[in-house]
């Protein structure tokens, strides 16, 4: 069971991470590091609750992806409060642009799925901000946790969600730790939804990333130099796209040596011609 | 569809961005200051940004015509490629736009006028010689034509100069631009073909064969020179019985007399490319055949491109005039001369 899904969660606040934990039954991992850090019963989502700030976002996103053993076709997920000139208080927004105030740079999580959600612009800042304009959302993580969650997996596959809760007339300070679990809570479901969809990408990610298992099994059987293994694994993938992979192992189990289960593999791959008839 | 537009503040208030952002007056618009900031990042994933690419409008600043490399054209001295946009609507599995980019996404250039002042200047640089410039080199010429406009605009501006070709390569059924108009003399409308059960199986979301035909057809009877372009060669199981299905079924439906030309090339991929094409498609059947490397190129071993070039040389002559038919490799013509 969810073999392949791997999503991880960075929250700033622990309000904002009660709901999300609820719906996916995550226990807290027992740990002395720097971060608590959540997971559900199947090691499929793991999150980590980080703190105010750029540096504690992407420290704890660092964290989060070593702690869990994160996969490169791991979904990364932030979800957050946002200050918003005209935004309704608890309108959920999936962010397209990120801007970072404090170097000038954007970054643009592409969104890939399709979704109904209102979209906005993120402008992340180092200082609670006040001066709400421009049409954008306001927070204090998102692009770092872009920025760190992109280079552990790709663009596609992150998502920044920013839940409307403070604007010119909803002030920041009166915000306490149940409205802001609530306004969590009151999205969960919008924000499953959502997060089923980059389940499935995670998935076929999984499928194209994760190397098959005659690789692992032939390389338990012969010893293979570096520059070997990566022969074989090209080898592996070429002889599984020829939907032959039942009978790899027993085709190279007589070979002697490494070097003759790459040779007899390259003779036989080199030599198939593809059957394009065959639909 | 399109639900992300990319827009570079500089062309904002460019009619073209104004009339496509008005057909798209659903997609959320996002304003960039240079696309690169989008589409040259490098932690993209272009397999699965292709579920749902997005349409960046640019501008063109530098660049616009480019020379092609030597061995590639279909009778000219000099030889020069252009593209107004980079990716393609189609998935083709043997595309190497999806080993050149990192993104997925659609970038228009809106700046058409460029590109035609940039031919014009080249024109007047070579005012002797004979001169193509191919259009379909980084995208499909006409896949997107229905937003882009690209043709309808350059085909009247292409009447003028005379001296030179222009040959739309493409695989789009979209040919309205061509019907609206009297025929151009110095323009090539050149389909990309192969046979049916290998385009099945790698030209996604591409038209079928036979309507690609078909549209060549229509096109030839209108006036139109076509030109079939057999390019890449495909291997496989029983390649020669396809492949000659496929030339008996093209050259007995378009008429001999409109065929511009005829070409075919080998699939050649630099190691770099196929490597990363190869990672993002690992389960591609088109990978797992004869590729083997050799000085940076992974093709198939030469004696089955050797094979495929001189059946093809030989099929074609049997329809079309030897002077027509081009090997588009650096090796170009020697095959034709020998045989």
């Amino acid at each position: 069971m969810g073999k392949g899904i791997a999503i991880r969660w960075v929250v700033a606040l622990e309000p904002e991470s009660i709901a999300i934990r609820k719906k996916f039954q995550m226990t807290r991992v027992a740990h002395s590091g720097p971060y608590p850090v959540f997971k559900d019963i199947a090691d499929c989502h793991w999150l980590t609750i980080s703190g105010v700030g750029r540096v504690h976002a992407a420290a704890a996103t660092m964290y989060l992806h070593q702690v869990s053993n994160a996969p490169p076709w791991a979904g990364w997920v932030n979800v957050g409060i946002a200050g918003h000139a005209e935004g309704t208080y608890g309108t959920l927004y999936l962010v397209d642009k990120i801007i970072d105030k404090s170097t000038g740079r954007s970054g643009y999580p592409g969104p890939v799925l399709s979704s109904t959600l209102a979209r906005s612009s993120l402008m992340t800042v180092d200082k609670p901000e006040t001066n709400y304009g421009n049409d954008l959302l306001f927070d204090m993580e998102g692009s770092a946790i872009f920025e760190i969650a992109c280079r552990l997996s790709c663009q596609q596959l992150v998502l920044v969600l920013k839940i409307v809760s403070d604007g010119p007339n909803i002030d920041i300070a009166e915000l306490t730790s149940k409205m802001i679990s609530d306004l969590v809570s009151d999205s969960i479901s919008e924000i499953f939804k959502l997060v089923c969809k980059i389940e499935i990408l995670t998935k076929k990610e999984h499928d194209r990333l994760e190397l098959p298992v005659a690789y692992y099994a032939i390389k338990k059987k012969w010893h293979f130099s570096q520059s070997q293994e990566y022969r074989l694994m090209h080898l592996v993938k070429r002889w599984q796209a020829t939907a032959q992979n039942k009978k790899l192992i027993p085709y190279v189990g007589e070979c002697k040596d490494a070097k003759s289960v790459i040779r007899k593999l390259s003779i036989k791959l080199d030599n198939h011609e593809v059957d394009w008839g065959k639909g | 569809m399109i639900d992300t537009i990319y827009i570079e503040e500089d062309v904002r208030d460019h009619p073209r961005t104004r009339s496509i952002l008005a057909r798209f007056n659903k997609a959320r618009h996002i304003s960039i200051e240079r696309y690169g900031e989008v589409f040259n990042k490098r932690s993209q994933n272009f397999r699965l940004q292709k579920l749902k690419p997005a349409l960046i409008l640019a501008r063109k600043h530098a660049g616009h015509i480019l020379r092609a490399p030597e061995g590639f054209g279909i009778g000219s001295r000099k030889n020069f490629y252009f593209a107004h946009m980079f990716n393609c609507l189609y998935d083709c599995r043997y595309c190497f736009l999806q080993g050149m980019y990192t993104s997925a996404n659609y970038v228009l250039f809106v700046n058409f006028e460029s590109f035609v002042e940039q031919i014009d200047n080249l024109i007047r640089q070579y005012p002797n010689e004979s001169l193509t410039f191919f259009s379909g080199y980084d995208c499909d010429s006409l896949a997107l034509e229905s937003i882009t406009g690209f043709a309808a605009h350059i085909l009247p501006e292409f009447k003028m100069f005379t001296s030179a070709l222009i040959e739309f390569r493409t695989k789009s059924i979209q040919i309205q631009p061509f019907e609206r108009i009297p025929p151009i003399d110095n323009c090539v409308i050149a389909f990309s073909l192969m046979p049916e059960v290998m385009s099945n199986a790698l030209d996604h979301k591409a038209p079928p064969i036979k309507k690609r035909i078909q549209a060549m057809k229509i096109l030839a009877e209108k006036g139109w020179k076509v030109g079939p372009r057999f390019d890449p060669l495909i291997h496989g199981e029983n390649w020669k019985t396809h492949y000659q299905e496929l030339f008996d079924q093209v050259f007995t439906t378009v008429p001999n007399y409109a065929i511009h030309s005829v070409s075919y090339g080998p699939l050649r991929f630099p190691l770099a490319m196929f490597r990363d094409i190869f990672k993002l498609y690992p389960e591609e059947q088109l990978f797992s055949g004869p590729l083997p490397q050799r000085d940076g190129i992974v093709a198939y071993k030469s004696e089955i491109e050797e094979e495929m070039a001189v059946f093809c040389h030989n099929n074609f002559t049997k329809f079309v005039s030897d002077t027509v038919v081009f090997q588009c490799t650096p090796e170009a013509q020697a095959i034709g001369r020998a045989k």
